[in-house]
């Protein structure tokens, strides 16, 4: 069964957060994150494919993500991304603000 | 998809030139990046490799191309909106701050650079020209070369061709860094450089003639005009003429370069020297006709004979070391050997800052002498000493024209190497008011 599709706004401010994770597992470019979050997610998380480069520019330019060209058999060379050191710290500070947030929405939204 | 496919997108199609409607978004994008060529083409080149490969995986799904290629740049979205999203992410005021201080590091670089630059120019050009000129015209054409008119034209020219290159550094540098076109920053760099130096030289404490004024602010407007006409990276400039010819560039060379040394190499050489005789001494020897002197009422002060080479001279007057005066010899223009008796004199002069001072019109004739030989050195320092009630002086090499008997006035103290017979104060009445 297809997860219902979440909302943009709230799809906005965790883009950040699902590009690091999917980085974090390996090397990946542009494209290849769009569909990695979209498969793990299940269709529900598709980050807006337009808003995905500006935070993946903006992470290179936080010293969260380096980028490098490489050369593509399937077309133009593709610039791939790996999460660096800081990245990592940023990840895992985002993975403990995103539980905090849950777990505050939860006991609101729950009735208490 | 979350978010919504942008509609906007819908309108692009092939166009007639064979490009295709992605190529069309793409330049969309590009036109609101206003990024420098190299980093415009890194972001459209990674949207491109999305769009083609959005495009195979939808065809993959039974798409037909067209389709297929509409939908993969709907998903990017409003090429304008995804351009400005990419030109705010990189254009932050951070980025410009800290490419503002590697940009004025990298001008200042280049400025460095350009000034070096200049001195070589500058060298090779004049000597070449007063190479030629002495060949052509003889040695007296050379003074075109001196004098502190030429002087201030050589300053002016090197700091405008470093203010041009430093100019043309810093914008090169700050585009680079800031990822912004040199179009955005060229106006302003014109103006943050031209404006703080033509009010700094207007208000430098100089005591310019309007030809050095205007030799000087060559510089602000030197500046003003690189920034302003600095080129994209990676774009041809109208204001760029490309790299000249091998054939163009031998060719200047031979002219500017090879040509002047080889005329130098075969033109009578000027051997000079540069060592220096001192003058002042603590212990006064006297003078044979000291009291000759002392007895009219100068103050004769020269414990030995100052050592001059045949050359024309110059003098720089100190008046806040006390009267010492240096002399200094550059060229051959002077025929020494016609002289005899050549001394200095200082003689008392009206405060004035222009450059034709005046002589004291009380003065009958110098209040300090000091009795010089040619041929050995090229400068000295002759302390003439200062004299109560004197509060300015000028300092002239005479000598007796051997033809004539007359003293001779062989220069002016800003060195303007003119023979005059006569006494100073007749000379004087020739230069007028």
């Amino acid at each position: 069964m297809p997860f219902r599709q979440i909302g943009s706004q709230l799809v906005k401010g965790t883009t950040p957060l699902l590009v690091l994770t999917v980085i974090g597992e390996g090397e990946l470019y542009g494209y290849e994150i769009a569909q990695a979050v979209r498969e793990r997610s299940g269709g529900a998380f598709a980050p807006s494919e337009g808003s995905l480069y500006p935070t993946l520019h903006r992470l290179e330019l936080d010293g969260a993500l380096v980028a490098d060209w490489r050369a593509s058999d399937r077309g133009p060379r593709r610039r791939y991304y790996k999460l660096t050191k800081a990245g990592r710290g940023m990840l895992a500070e985002s993975r403990t603000e995103w539980s905090a947030l849950v777990r505050a929405v939860d006991a609101v939204s729950s009735g208490g | 998809m979350i978010g919504g496919a942008d509609r906007e997108v819908a309108g692009f199609a092939a166009g007639a030139d064979g490009a295709g409607a992605g190529d069309h978004y793409l330049e969309r994008v590009a036109a609101r990046l206003r990024m420098p060529a190299d980093a415009e083409r890194d972001v459209i080149d990674e949207l491109r490799a999305h769009l083609d490969d959005a495009r195979a995986a939808l065809e993959a799904e039974g798409l037909d191309p067209d389709k297929a290629e509409r939908e993969a740049m709907a998903r990017l979205g409003s090429p304008d909106a995804l351009g400005d999203d990419l030109r705010r992410t990189h254009h932050t005021r951070r980025r410009l701050i800290a490419a503002a201080g590697g940009g004025v590091w990298d001008g200042l670089k280049d400025a460095i650079t350009g000034y070096i630059v200049g001195i070589i120019v500058v060298l090779i050009v004049f000597m070449g020209l007063g190479t030629l000129a002495q060949r052509l015209l003889g040695p007296a054409s050379l003074n075109a070369f001196g004098g502190r008119g030429v002087e201030t034209a050589y300053s002016g020219a090197l700091f405008s061709i470093a203010a041009w290159w430093g100019a043309r550094g810093l914008v090169r540098s700050m585009a680079r860094r800031s990822l912004r076109r040199t179009a955005a920053l060229r106006a302003p760099i014109a103006l943050a450089g031209a404006l703080p130096l033509t009010v700094l030289l207007l208000v430098w404490p100089l005591h310019y003639n309007w030809g050095g004024i205007a030799a000087m602010l060559a510089l602000p407007v030197s500046w003003a005009v690189a920034a302003l006409t600095t080129p994209e990276p990676g774009r041809r400039s109208r204001w760029s003429f490309g790299r000249p010819s091998p054939r163009l560039l031998g060719g200047g060379a031979i002219a500017v370069f090879v040509v002047p040394l080889a005329l130098y190499l075969i033109s009578p050489v000027t051997t000079v020297t540069t060592n220096q005789s001192w003058a002042a001494d603590d212990v006064l020897a006297r003078m044979p006709d000291q009291e000759h002197w002392v007895a009219l009422g100068y103050n004769v002060v020269a414990p030995t004979v100052v050592d001059l080479q045949r050359s024309r001279w110059t003098s720089t007057p100190f008046p806040d070391r006390n009267g010492n005066v240096a002399l200094s010899l550059d060229n051959d223009t002077i025929d020494w050997d016609e002289l005899a008796d050549l001394r200095a004199e200082a003689w008392a002069a009206l405060p004035s800052n222009r450059w034709v001072e005046t002589l004291d019109p009380r003065a009958v004739g110098p209040y300090a002498v000091v009795p010089l030989q040619p041929w050995a050195a090229t400068a000295a320092i002759v302390s003439v000493g200062a004299k109560p009630g004197i509060d300015a002086y000028l300092v002239f090499v005479t000598g007796v024209d051997r033809a004539t008997g007359k003293r001779v006035a062989i220069g002016y103290p800003e060195g303007e190497e003119v023979a005059f017979t006569g006494t100073i104060v007749d000379w004087f009445a020739w230069l007028g008011p």
